[in-house]
């Protein structure tokens, strides 16, 4: 029963992790592959960021971010009388910060592998911009664009030092298969995390599957 | 057609174009990096100038503006109703043949039968092939399935930049055949960008040469032919020869057609196609004799009589423009002219051989 929770309230973190950053991620990534300015250096590098920061340091800065002295803990805790350190809300902005270069990164591939040409053809045949895109380059990069959410969704499952730092390791809260895993390991209960252990493997290789069927090229 | 002045600007490249481009067939030729592609990316908005205008100007002297800087008007890329047709064709490669003509008309539905989607499908001989995607498809189906898909947008007027490049022969021959048909049946005005006119100059009523990025002549063909330092633009080994004719007759025993088009009869070799149908016949200037007397005992079926229009030097030959009730154009060499003693509005007799003529059978009344 313990372990379903954890199954469980380690896919809603991811869930909503996925669900929250993924059009922020598509923004981004649209904006990377069609512009070359000063603004996408910044982008690039700020995307970078976690990707080369430890975890640790990332759930440090969001506690400092969601502590109720600092402007969006104040804010959460001013307006909604709440504070999201040490849930699972919490645990799910720490995996959507590790998940989004991932994401951005899957999506850039997926947008820049269409011919900007396609587009500009559907535009002088009468297709606005938006529609040009929806139906061409959308269309053509549709897969691409689903493999990173599954990248972006494996990567927030297998979180582990961001979320402890800023969601901690509460069972039946914040505890996640990553953080159960780690928690078993240090009372010596094998058994226990060695079945985390399954969950996660089999998570994980459905997931590169899934990966790899939406990343193939058809011939 | 249009009026266009304009001025792009990049970091080692500038285009300056000031032109009125008439209705009709246009070509437009250069040397690679001589801005023809900049010019029709500008047109369709694709490209916008740094300066100056461009708009469409109409024979009832009304005008449609596309860009005007000083206006600050540029209108947006859809709703220039320009269509460009690149050579690598870009079809959609997740829509079929039928989505990808049928694409046009989610935004605006014409109600002009002969640009229908089912309609393009059977004059462009695509019926059969309309469930396919594009990767499944021939090189012809695929122009011919990009230039049906332009074609059910109902353009204003059809750019295509190099069409024709990298196509064998018989390709290119169908492809011009059908521009013709569009150009000429339809009503559609064509601006073709070309490094190689020899396959178009007899359809081109203008031609606007490019080079670094500025117009250094534009005018009808046979006009930029006599204009000395331009016509070496203009050097070509043959010329096509185009007809829009009608079929009159075939007969598989001889196996020969008989075309026509008012007094203009033709014998060509047979095609199975039906009585009535209008076809685009094409023979190169290379394969015509010109007779001062009419010959005899002689094996070629074809022997028009024609008036010389012009002669125009080229390099080492000449090029004599006939009317025949159209104007055709035939290579003759230097010694050839200078024993046929032939003037403009001399009357000569044209020969051409049954099997020199090719008739393109694509196109539906």
């Amino acid at each position: 029963m313990n372990d379903l929770i954890i199954l469980i309230n380690t896919i809603k973190i991811a869930s909503l992790a996925i669900a929250i950053s993924s059009p922020f991620a598509f923004i981004v990534a649209i904006y990377i592959t069609r512009n070359d300015n000063i603004l996408k250096s910044i982008l690039d590098f700020l995307i970078n960021l976690p990707i080369v920061l430890p975890p640790v340091v990332i759930g440090y800065g969001l506690l400092y971010l969601l502590s109720p002295n600092y402007i969006i803990g104040s804010f959460l805790s001013n307006v909604f009388q709440t504070t999201i350190s040490f849930t699972w809300i919490a645990a799910s902005l720490a995996s959507m910060i590790v998940a989004f270069p991932l994401m951005v990164r899957t999506m850039e591939v997926a947008l820049s592998n269409v011919d900007k040409n396609l587009e500009t053809t559907a535009r002088t045949l009468g297709a606005n911009k938006i529609y040009a895109f929806l139906t061409i380059t959308t269309r053509l990069s549709y897969k691409g664009l689903l493999a990173a959410l599954i990248i972006g969704f494996a990567r927030s499952v297998g979180e582990f030092g961001a979320t402890m730092v800023v969601a901690g390791n509460i069972p039946g809260k914040t505890q996640t298969i990553s953080t159960g895993i780690f928690q078993r390991l240090s009372i010596f209960d094998d058994s226990g995390a060695i079945r985390l252990i399954l969950f996660s493997l089999i998570i994980s290789i459905i997931s590169l599957i899934l990966f790899r069927l939406f990343t193939r090229k058809t011939k | 057609m249009l009026n266009i002045n304009i001025k792009k600007q990049y970091k080692n490249f500038s285009l300056s174009i000031n032109t009125k481009i008439p209705k009709g067939f246009i070509s437009i030729i250069g040397p690679s990096g001589s801005g023809k592609t900049t010019l029709l990316e500008c047109i369709t908005g694709v490209t916008k100038p740094n300066e100056g205008f461009i708009h469409i100007f109409y024979p009832n002297k009304s005008k449609k503006l596309l860009f005007d800087k000083k206006k600050n008007i540029n209108i947006p890329i859809e709703k220039r109703k320009i269509s460009l047709v690149k050579q690598d064709l870009l079809l959609f490669p997740h829509m079929t043949v039928y989505e990808n003509i049928s694409y046009p008309l989610r935004f605006s539905k014409h109600t002009i039968k002969e640009l229908q989607p089912k309609s393009l499908l059977k004059k462009l001989q695509l019926e059969e092939v309309k469930d396919k995607f594009p990767n499944q498809l021939s090189g012809g189906e695929q122009q011919r399935t990009a230039l049906a898909r332009t074609l059910s947008s109902n353009p204003e007027i059809l750019l295509l930049d190099e069409p024709l490049k990298e196509l064998d022969q018989k390709l290119k021959n169908e492809i011009i055949g059908l521009l013709a048909t569009i150009n000429r049946q339809l009503g559609i005005d064509i601006i073709l960008v070309s490094h190689d006119i020899s396959d178009i100059l007899s359809l081109s009523n203008y031609i606007l040469i490019l080079s670094g990025g500025e117009i250094i002549a534009q005018n009808t063909p046979a006009k930029l032919l006599i204009t000395p330092n331009i016509n070496k633009f203009l050097q070509l080994p043959q010329i096509s020869n185009f007809l829009t004719m009608k079929i009159v007759s075939s007969n598989i025993k001889n196996s020969t057609t008989i075309l026509k088009k008012g007094n203009l009869s033709l014998t060509g070799p047979f095609i199975n196609q039906a009585i009535d149908k209008q076809v685009i016949v094409n023979f190169q200037s290379t394969d015509i004799i010109i007779s001062t007397e009419k010959p005899i005992n002689i094996s070629a079926r074809n022997i028009i009589l024609g008036k010389v229009e012009t002669i125009i030097k080229q390099d080492n030959h000449f090029l004599v423009y006939l009317n025949i009730g159209e104007i055709i154009v035939a290579h003759v060499t230097t010694e050839a002219l200078k024993e046929l003693q032939i003037s403009d509005n001399s009357t000569v007799y044209i020969i051409l051989k049954t099997s020199n003529i090719k008739i393109n059978d694509i196109y539906e009344n």
